[in-house]
C-alpha cells in the first residue's frame, strides 16, 4: 500500500475506534452534602428552653429594652440577655435558647415569646437563671414549626434539631430524592410581635410583631391579630384572634389604639375593650414594608422596597391622626430604603438602611429637619428613649448619647460575631 | 453585553492584525519566522450532539512547525471561550498534512437557557484540549485547511438549591459538578 494513502487510512481508522470504544462517552460527577436530620421530642426541646451560657450575637433580629437589660433577639435561635446598666458598657449575660424565636415583649417578671407556632412564657426575675414556665401550643399557628404531623404528645412530637453533613460524590444521573428534613415546606418567618408602652413593661422596636397594653398581650400574624389575657402573667389566654388582612407586618400601641403596619397600608385599631380590638380606619399606601409609630397627633410610617413586601416605593409618610377616623396624610419624605423608627419628644429617628441613621427635628412634621445622619451602618431598628437610642445594626448593636442633639456621640457597640 | 464586546474586539484585533502581517517575515536578517493566522469553523460531535466552535490562532511559521495563540468559542453543552496554545508539525515530506495540539482554558459563557433554572448556578474555568491531524490544500499565498481531531472539554458548576425546610436555620444545599466532555473535533479552516 502506497504511504501516501496509508496515512488518512490510519487517520479514519482512529476515528471510528473512537466511535465504538466509547472514547466520546462524557462523564460528570456531582459532589454534594447529604443532610441527615437529628430529632428530638418536643418535650426534650422544651427542657432546653432556658437561660444559659452566652452567645455570639451573628444574626440578629427584634430587640426589646426592658429597664437595665436589653432583650435582642437572634432570629430563629433565642435571645441574648444583656445588661445594660452602663450604656458605654453593655455586658451579654446569658442567651436564652428558643428554636424559632423571632418577637418577644417583657411585663413584670416574665419575657413572652414566640417559638415557631408556640407563645413560651419565661421567668426572667434572675436574668441569669431564666426558665420556661408555661407553653401555649399553637398560639400562632401560620408559623408553622413542631405541628407538622397529626402528634399532639410532645413526647411524640419530633423537632429537627441540627444536621449530620457527609459528603458523597455520585454520577450526575444518579436519581436523589431530597428528604433532608422531617418535613420540608416553605417557613414562615412572621411572628407575633410585643410592644411595650405601659407600665412594668418596656420598649419594643417598630418592627416588632409582639405589643403589651395594661394587662393584653398583642400580636400579629401575617393576617391576623391576637389578643392574649396576660393578666395571670404566667398564664397568657387567648381572648380573641381577628383577620385583618394580609401581609401584616407590625404593631405599635400609643395609648388605647393599636397602630398596625402592612404592605397595603396602616390600620387603627382601638382598645378601649382590652380583649377585643376593633377597626377604626385604615390608611392605604402603595405596596411596601411598613413599620409604623405614632404620638397623639402624628404617625410615622417608613415605605421600603424589597425582600417579600414587592414593593418600589422608599419614604417616609407622616399622617395626620387628630381624627382617628380619617386618618390623612401631611407630607412624603424620599428615602433611601427606610426601616424601623422612633421619636422621643421632638426628635424623630429614621433606620435608613445602608445609609446609616438619620436623627430629625420633627417639631414641624411639614418640614422634618435633618439634623444629622449617622453613617457606617446598615439599620434595622432603633429605640429612642431618654436620650440614649439603641440601633440595631447587621454588624451589631449600637449605643448613641443624643442628649445633646448637636454632638450625638457613639456610647458603645456590641459586635455581631462573623 | 461586556463579554460580547471584549470578544468581538480581540476577535478583530486578532484579525487584522494577522492579515496585516500575512506572509511577512520577521524582520531581521533573512528570518526563516513568518507570521501566519489560522480563522477556523467546525463541528464539535459526542454524546451530548452537535455544537459549532470558531477559533483564531495567530502565531509563527518555522520551517514545518507553526506555533500560535489561539481564542475561539465553543458551543458543546455550555457556551464557553477556550484560549489555548496550537503547536502544529508538518510530518511527512510532500504531503500536506500535518498534525496539530491545543491546550488551554475554557472560560464560561453560559447562556440564561444553560442555566439549571431554579438553583443559583456559576461555573469556573476548566481545562481545553484538542489533538488531531489537518490536510492543507494551497490556494495561491493561503490554505485552505480540514481538521479532524479529539478534543476534550473540562468545566465545573457550583450549584445552590437552596433547600427549603419547616424550621430553620434551613441547611444551604451546595453542589458541586465536573464535567468532562469528550468530542470530536472537525473543522474548516483558511490560513493566511
Amino acid at each position: 500500500m502506497k504511504k501516501a494513502s496509508f496515512i488518512p487510512l490510519c487517520i479514519a481508522a482512529f476515528f471510528v475506534f473512537l466511535f465504538l470504544s466509547g472514547c466520546l462517552k462524557d462523564k460528570c460527577t456531582s459532589t454534594y452534602k447529604i443532610f441527615s436530620p437529628v430529632y428530638k421530642t418536643l418535650t426534650q426541646v422544651r427542657s432546653g428552653m432556658k437561660s444559659g451560657m452566652v452567645q455570639p450575637l451573628q444574626n440578629t433580629g427584634k430587640i426589646y429594652q426592658y429597664g437595665q437589660y436589653i432583650f435582642l433577639n437572634e432570629i430563629n435561635k433565642g435571645i441574648h440577655v444583656i445588661d445594660n446598666s452602663d450604656p458605654g458598657a453593655p455586658k451579654s449575660i446569658s442567651f436564652i435558647t428558643i428554636p424559632g424565636n423571632v418577637d418577644l415583649a417583657v411585663k413584670g417578671n416574665y419575657l413572652y415569646a414566640d417559638s415557631y407556632s408556640d407563645l413560651v412564657v419565661f421567668d426572667i426575675r434572675t436574668p441569669t437563671n431564666i426558665i420556661a414556665k408555661k407553653f401555649v401550643e399553637k398560639a400562632f399557628p401560620d408559623r408553622g414549626g413542631f405541628y407538622w404531623s397529626n402528634a399532639t404528645n410532645p413526647d411524640s412530637i419530633m423537632v429537627v434539631v441540627g444536621y449530620n453533613e457527609r459528603d458523597t460524590t455520585v454520577a450526575c444521573e444518579t436519581y436523589r430524592r431530597w428528604t433532608s428534613c422531617a418535613n420540608c415546606s416553605f417557613a414562615d418567618a412572621s411572628g407575633i410581635s410585643f410592644s411595650a408602652a405601659a407600665p412594668q413593661t418596656g420598649q419594643g422596636g417598630s418592627m416588632a410583631r409582639f405589643t403589651i397594653v395594661g394587662n393584653y398581650l398583642y400580636g400579629v400574624s401575617t393576617s391576623q391579630l391576637k389578643a392574649f389575657d396576660i393578666n395571670n402573667a404566667a398564664d397568657p389566654l387567648l381572648s380573641s384572634t381577628k383577620n385583618i388582612g394580609w401581609s401584616i407586618e407590625t404593631i405599635f400601641p400609643f395609648k388605647d389604639k393599636l397602630f398596625i403596619g402592612s404592605a397595603s397600608g396602616m390600620f387603627i385599631y382601638d382598645i378601649a375593650t382590652p380583649s377585643n380590638p376593633s377597626l377604626l380606619s385604615q390608611f392605604s399606601h402603595v405596596r411596601s414594608c411598613d413599620p409604623v409609630i405614632a404620638d397623639d397627633v402624628n404617625a410615622y410610617v417608613t415605605l421600603r422596597s424589597g425582600t417579600q413586601c414587592q414593593g418600589f416605593t422608599n419614604q417616609l409618610e407622616v399622617l395626620n391622626i387628630t381624627n382617628l377616623t380619617q386618618p390623612s396624610l401631611i407630607k412624603t419624605y424620599p428615602m433611601t430604603n427606610p426601616h424601623g423608627l422612633s421619636k422621643d419628644g421632638n426628635t424623630l429617628f429614621i433606620c435608613d438602611g445602608k445609609d446609616g441613621l438619620k436623627v430629625y427635628n420633627a417639631a414641624d412634621v411639614k418640614n422634618l429637619q435633618l439634623l444629622k445622619t449617622i453613617t457606617g451602618l446598615d439599620t434595622y431598628d432603633v429605640i429612642a428613649n431618654k436620650g440614649i437610642a439603641l440601633v440595631v445594626a447587621k454588624d451589631g448593636l449600637y449605643q448613641f448619647d443624643y442628649t445633646d442633639l448637636t454632638n450625638i456621640k457613639q456610647l458603645s457597640k456590641i459586635n455581631l460575631s462573623k | 453585553m461586556k463579554k460580547h464586546w471584549i470578544l468581538a474586539a480581540l476577535f478583530s484585533i486578532s484579525t487584522i492584525t494577522a492579515i496585516g502581517q500575512t506572509g511577512a517575515p520577521v524582520e531581521g536578517k533573512k528570518s526563516k519566522f513568518s507570521f501566519a493566522a489560522i480563522a477556523n469553523v467546525g463541528l464539535l460531535e459526542g454524546e451530548k450532539g452537535s455544537d459549532g466552535q470558531l477559533q483564531l490562532i495567530n502565531g509563527l511559521k518555522y520551517k514545518s512547525w507553526f506555533g500560535g495563540i489561539g481564542v475561539g468559542l465553543d458551543y458543546y453543552q455550555f457556551r464557553s471561550v477556550p484560549l489555548f496554545i496550537d503547536v502544529r508539525k508538518h510530518i511527512i515530506k510532500g504531503i500536506p498534512l500535518s498534525l496539530y495540539a491545543d491546550a488551554g482554558i475554557h472560560f464560561p459563557w453560559v447562556k440564561d437557557g444553560e442555566m439549571a433554572g431554579w438553583y443559583r448556578t456559576t461555573f469556573e474555568n476548566g481545562l481545553y484540549l484538542d489533538g488531531g491531524a489537518s490536510y492543507r490544500f494551497p490556494v495561491k499565498k493561503h490554505a485552505l485547511l480540514l481538521s479532524a481531531g479529539y478534543s476534550v472539554k473540562k468545566m465545573e458548576e457550583n450549584r445552590n438549591t437552596g433547600l427549603m425546610c419547616i424550621w430553620g436555620d434551613c441547611p444551604e444545599t451546595l453542589e458541586r459538578l465536573r464535567y468532562q466532555l469528550r468530542r470530536i473535533s472537525i473543522k474548516a479552516g483558511w490560513m493566511f
